[in-house]
């Protein structure tokens, strides 16, 4: 598992499942059909990543396949860090 | 293509053609007259009258449910003909159908150059705001499920920049949508967003007229992510075809609270707000925001209910 996807899991946990603790989340897990995030959340998740890997994520990347889980949003900011 | 019966009448140019037909003054007289024929609505639009009437009961004002009825069937039935009627009109008769009060309150916070999150309801005549604010040349940007002022040929249409949320069969991914809105607050413009939406899993959980009741707290959320001002507005509709804007002064939260407890004082004070303006006039209410709080749990033995602790039974309304 890459640094990048184990960044989103741990960050997904802390901030966006407090109610949902009992819930397995893996690097394949859907954000969107386990309803885990909302349009805010993915927000503060994009700010996060840009700050953490200094990227710039464009609104044309804001689709619901980059963000369907960990291993999706690691690919794009392993897309735009390179 | 066309999905309602709203959007069929628009395909067909009805209402554009029943706006250019009769002259504001003149509609807004004859729905006036409908609208106090009570016996003939009442057989019209009976599960609204059966609705609005328990919760006149509830809030205490069946004795003015005649004048709420009017009053409802006026606010729901006919929006989209005045919103297109007035929107004809020059800048001297529309001022004189539409006013608006306490616009100081979005200015100052422009002029120090925040956001302003403007946080509308389903509530009167509300939708009529946008029409009042690009007609003063303030650019807007706007949640909607779709541009309502798009095929009306509104004078400063392009000063209303839509931010498309469909319909909740068509997406629920509106991370691009919220980005766009953010970075409209960030630039120091206005959002124009209803603070009692429905849409969404997530929000705060109040206690409203006595039902348990899930706010949203994406106005509010916004508002601390961008350093915006959260500025309510409500509209009312006169029984002469007249509205009112009333724009209230900004929500004050203490800069020391956390930004999730300032979320939550944001979306309780506007909770109160709402609140207090379905208890002032009920008749404002649209038919399918009183038709959802029909649908929602009955705060249960003790808890708070339209403002009085109730001691002994549960309060049942449904």
């Amino acid at each position: 598992m890459s640094d990048v996807v184990t960044e989103v899991i741990e960050w997904v946990k802390e901030n966006c499942m407090k109610d949902k603790a009992n819930m397995e989340l893996t690097a394949d897990t859907s954000f969107l059909a386990h309803n885990i995030l909302d349009s805010l959340a993915f927000l503060k998740l994009v700010s996060h990543l840009e700050e953490r890997y200094e990227i710039s994520i464009d609104e044309d990347d804001m689709s619901p396949d980059n963000f369907e889980s960990a291993t999706t949003v690691a690919a794009l900011v392993d897309q735009l860090k390179s | 293509m066309a999905k309602t019966r709203k959007d069929r009448l628009y395909r067909l140019g009805f209402i554009r053609k029943a706006s250019t037909l009769v002259p504001y003054a003149v509609g807004a007289w004859v729905i006036g007259v409908f609208s106090r024929i009570t016996w003939l609505n009442k057989f019209l639009f009976r599960g609204h009258y059966q609705r609005l009437r328990k919760l006149c009961i509830h809030l205490g004002m069946d004795a003015e449910l005649r004048h709420a009825f009017s009053q409802y069937i006026s606010c729901n039935f006919f929006a989209s003909w005045r919103l297109y009627a007035l929107s004809q009109y020059s800048d001297e008769v529309f001022s004189k159908w539409l006013t608006i009060s306490g616009l100081e309150h979005m200015q100052s916070v422009l002029d120090s150059g925040r956001g302003v999150v403007l946080c509308n309801s389903h509530y009167g005549s509300g939708k009529a705001v946008l029409l009042a604010l690009i007609r003063r040349g303030y650019d807007v940007h706007s949640f909607d499920r779709k541009n309502v002022f798009e095929s009306m040929n509104v004078k400063g249409a392009e000063k209303l920049h839509s931010i498309h949320l469909g319909t909740s069969e068509e997406k629920s991914f509106f991370l691009k949508e919220v980005f766009q809105g953010r970075r409209a607050l960030k630039n120091g413009g206005i959002l124009h967003v209803a603070g009692d939406g429905y849409r969404g899993h997530s929000g705060d959980n109040e206690t409203f007229l006595g039902r348990e009741r899930r706010f949203p707290t994406s106005f509010a959320e916004l508002a601390v992510s961008s350093g915006a001002k959260v500025v309510p507005v409500f509209g009312y509709l006169e029984p002469n075809g007249r509205m009112h804007m009333e724009f209230l002064p900004p929500l004050d939260i203490d800069d020391d609270l956390s930004n999730e407890d300032k979320v939550s004082t944001m979306v309780h004070k506007y909770k109160i707000l709402l609140e207090a303006h379905w208890r002032k006039a009920p008749g404002e209410v649209h038919k399918n925001d009183l038709q959802i709080y029909f649908t929602l749990p009955v705060c249960g033995e003790g808890e708070d209910i339209a403002g009085k602790v109730v001691v002994g039974s549960k309060a049942q309304v449904s």
